[in-house]
């Protein structure tokens, strides 16, 4: 059922960002595309229908809470990704479900789950 | 003796005290005075005035002014008590007798004198001895009206003029003190809060406006809203102090400057007169902002720091997860992941070298290629300007050489004797966007076969760096040896 979603990943370490997408393929996602800058997502977005999104915070030292508030705006599910131990996001996405780096498959597979 | 003149010294058996005792007894023989029972009745009566009062008294009289004093006069004397009574005026006070003959003149010439705190350097107990003295001279005369010595009251003035002094000196100390204190200080007077002092510091923090007898609020406009007035209306009102700790004032420190954010340490002291009642407001403290950017400083690069620390933490678990699948012998996939770790800290130590602001792309080169091939590294050649990495580009560009070095190790152009890689790269500026071309060419290795299956390497190589600069890579297995090409925007936007 999840094979059909896509997912968007906005991860600035290529490396980090591999590991998400195969941890996201294990857990059966079938379309899952890695945008390593926040200009990258927002083209991804602008040709392609998202499902859900994980979003690091800090891209390349930028917030990526514009790109959230955006993704949101189209009905995509969002996951943020930090590094930062209490990251204080803006009113609106104060209740947005994140994930503490590093984090497991279990962990993002709880998130995930979560999302309506 | 006494006996003698007895009977003519009624004049002095009516006082008693310790003078009185010795001019009766006195061998008057060898004082230019003369015996009392011959003094003339001026005298006496000078004398009998002078032994009857207990305010420092003495008097001099005939040509050579023989000394006569009372108790009260003898502790000015000190250690010329008693030898002085009857003794010249001049021997007795040789010490100061150039200060004082001018008014001894002046009262035998018949004009009585006043002074008021004049000083005397006196020798009285054996060294020089600095003192004060409020005196009168005035002149005494005989039955015939004529100037025959001269009366004196005096009191040392000594002790007040030093506490006078002293005073003076603790009040300039203070007033130093108060003006040139590190802290600011200003004293308020009165419930619309008018200055009534401002010490330098005060005068630095306000753009050193004019604030000697105006009110805050016409000081300091730009304070309105900031909740300092009403502060001030409750400690003058209530007479509790407040204290404020690294308080945010928007305050003008410059006079045509902007309104700029400061940051404060300060205690509002009311002032207290002795009938309770608050009479001013004492403000003083330290201007913080220093201080307070500094903490907010650090806590931003713990916080950074942090990031960083749990980034690297989430790469050091991408590349485990990368490296250790279930296709690979474990002792094998430990070998790689210890390589790939050593790669990745040592990209790191380059970036630290600069403060984590770039690296040389020849450093990350020299770096890595030596790291994973060892003696083998001496036939790589190198040719390319000076182009520096931004931090994330350049972690991700050393993982990549490491995977295209360790690769070279192991079935390319490295894993023989003979084999070797030239790399090169240069800055291409001719469109109005300037690019990078990179060149990693390998030849003189075994004939190359392409891969079966993409692995971690050639993920990184093809699509971690390619993510990362925005560029196209184009990776070749060619027989006659591995051609890896980059042709990207210059990142970072210059060399």
């Amino acid at each position: 059922m999840n094979n059909d979603k896509v997912v968007l990943v906005v991860e600035d370490e290529p490396i980090i960002g591999f590991a998400l997408m195969d941890m996201l393929q294990e857990l059966g996602y079938g379309k899952i595309e890695l945008a390593t800058t926040l200009a990258k997502a927002n083209d991804f977005l602008e040709q392609s229908k998202i499902d859900i999104a994980l979003l690091d915070v800090n891209v390349h030292g930028e917030r990526s809470y514009g790109l959230a508030n955006e993704l949101r705006g189209r009905g995509v599910s969002i996951i943020f990704a930090t590094g930062y131990g209490d990251a204080e996001y803006p009113d609106a996405l104060k209740l947005v479900p994140t994930l503490k780096k590093p984090f497991n498959q279990e962990e993002l597979n709880a998130a995930l789950s979560k999302l309506s | 003796m006494s006996e003698v003149h007895g009977r003519h010294l009624d004049f002095i058996a009516a006082h008693t005290g310790f003078m009185a005792e010795i001019i009766r007894y006195q061998d008057w023989s060898k004082s230019p005075l003369g015996p009392p029972s011959r003094w003339p009745e001026a005298l006496k009566s000078a004398v009998s005035l002078m032994l009857g009062s207990e305010f420092p008294m003495f008097l001099a009289w005939d040509h050579d002014l023989g000394f006569l004093y009372n108790d009260s006069y003898s502790a000015i004397l000190g250690a010329k008590h008693p030898k002085a009574l009857g003794r010249p005026f001049k021997e007795i006070w040789q010490e100061i007798w150039p200060d004082i003959l001018p008014l001894i003149e002046q009262a035998l010439a018949g004009k009585a004198t006043w002074l008021e705190d004049l000083p005397l350097t006196m020798n009285r107990h054996g060294y020089d001895e600095e003192t004060w003295f409020t005196f009168s001279y005035s002149p005494l005369r005989d039955e015939d009206g004529r100037v025959c010595g001269l009366f004196c009251a005096c009191t040392e003035t000594t002790d007040k003029v030093r506490a006078i002094r002293n005073n003076q000196a603790e009040r300039q100390r203070l007033e130093n003190l108060f003006a040139q204190a590190p802290g600011f200080m200003a004293m308020l007077s009165g419930p619309e809060h008018t200055f009534e002092l401002a010490n330098a510091s005060y005068r630095r923090l306000i753009g050193d406006r004019d604030v000697i007898g105006r009110s805050v609020r016409e000081v300091l406009p730009e304070l309105e809203g900031q909740g300092f007035f009403k502060l001030l209306d409750k400690v003058y009102q209530t007479g509790e102090p407040f204290v404020g700790h690294q308080q945010s004032v928007r305050i003008r420190r410059h006079s045509k400057g902007q309104i700029e954010q400061t940051y404060l340490d300060f205690i509002y002291q009311p002032v207290i007169d002795s009938a309770g009642t608050v009479t001013g407001i004492f403000a003083e403290g330290y201007d913080v902002t220093d201080q307070k950017l500094a903490q907010e400083q650090q806590t931003l690069l713990i916080n950074e720091l942090n990031h960083r620390v749990k980034n690297t933490l989430a790469i050091v678990q991408g590349l485990a997860q990368q490296t250790f699948k279930l296709d690979v012998a474990s002792p094998v996939a430990r070998k790689v992941f210890d390589a790939r770790l050593k790669a990745l800290a040592s990209a790191h130590d380059l970036l630290t070298r600069q403060n984590w602001k770039a690296a040389q792309i020849c450093e990350i080169l020299l770096n890595g290629v030596e790291a994973t091939a060892g003696d083998a590294a001496k036939r790589v050649t190198y040719d390319g300007p000076d182009v520096t990495l931004p931090p994330q580009t350049a972690v991700s560009f050393a993982m990549a050489v490491h995977e295209l070095s360790t690769n070279a190790v192991k079935y390319g152009s490295l894993s023989n004797e003979t084999g070797g890689v030239s790399v090169s790269w240069n800055i291409n500026s001719e469109s109005d966007q300037m690019r990078l071309n990179f060149e990693w060419q390998e030849s003189g290795g075994p004939v190359v076969t392409p891969p079966g299956k993409t692995g971690f390497g050639t993920r990184m190589i093809q699509h971690g760096l390619a993510a990362e600069l925005h560029g196209t890579i184009n990776l070749e297995f060619a027989p006659t040896g591995v051609r890896y090409t980059i042709d990207a925007p210059l990142p970072g936007g210059q060399p």
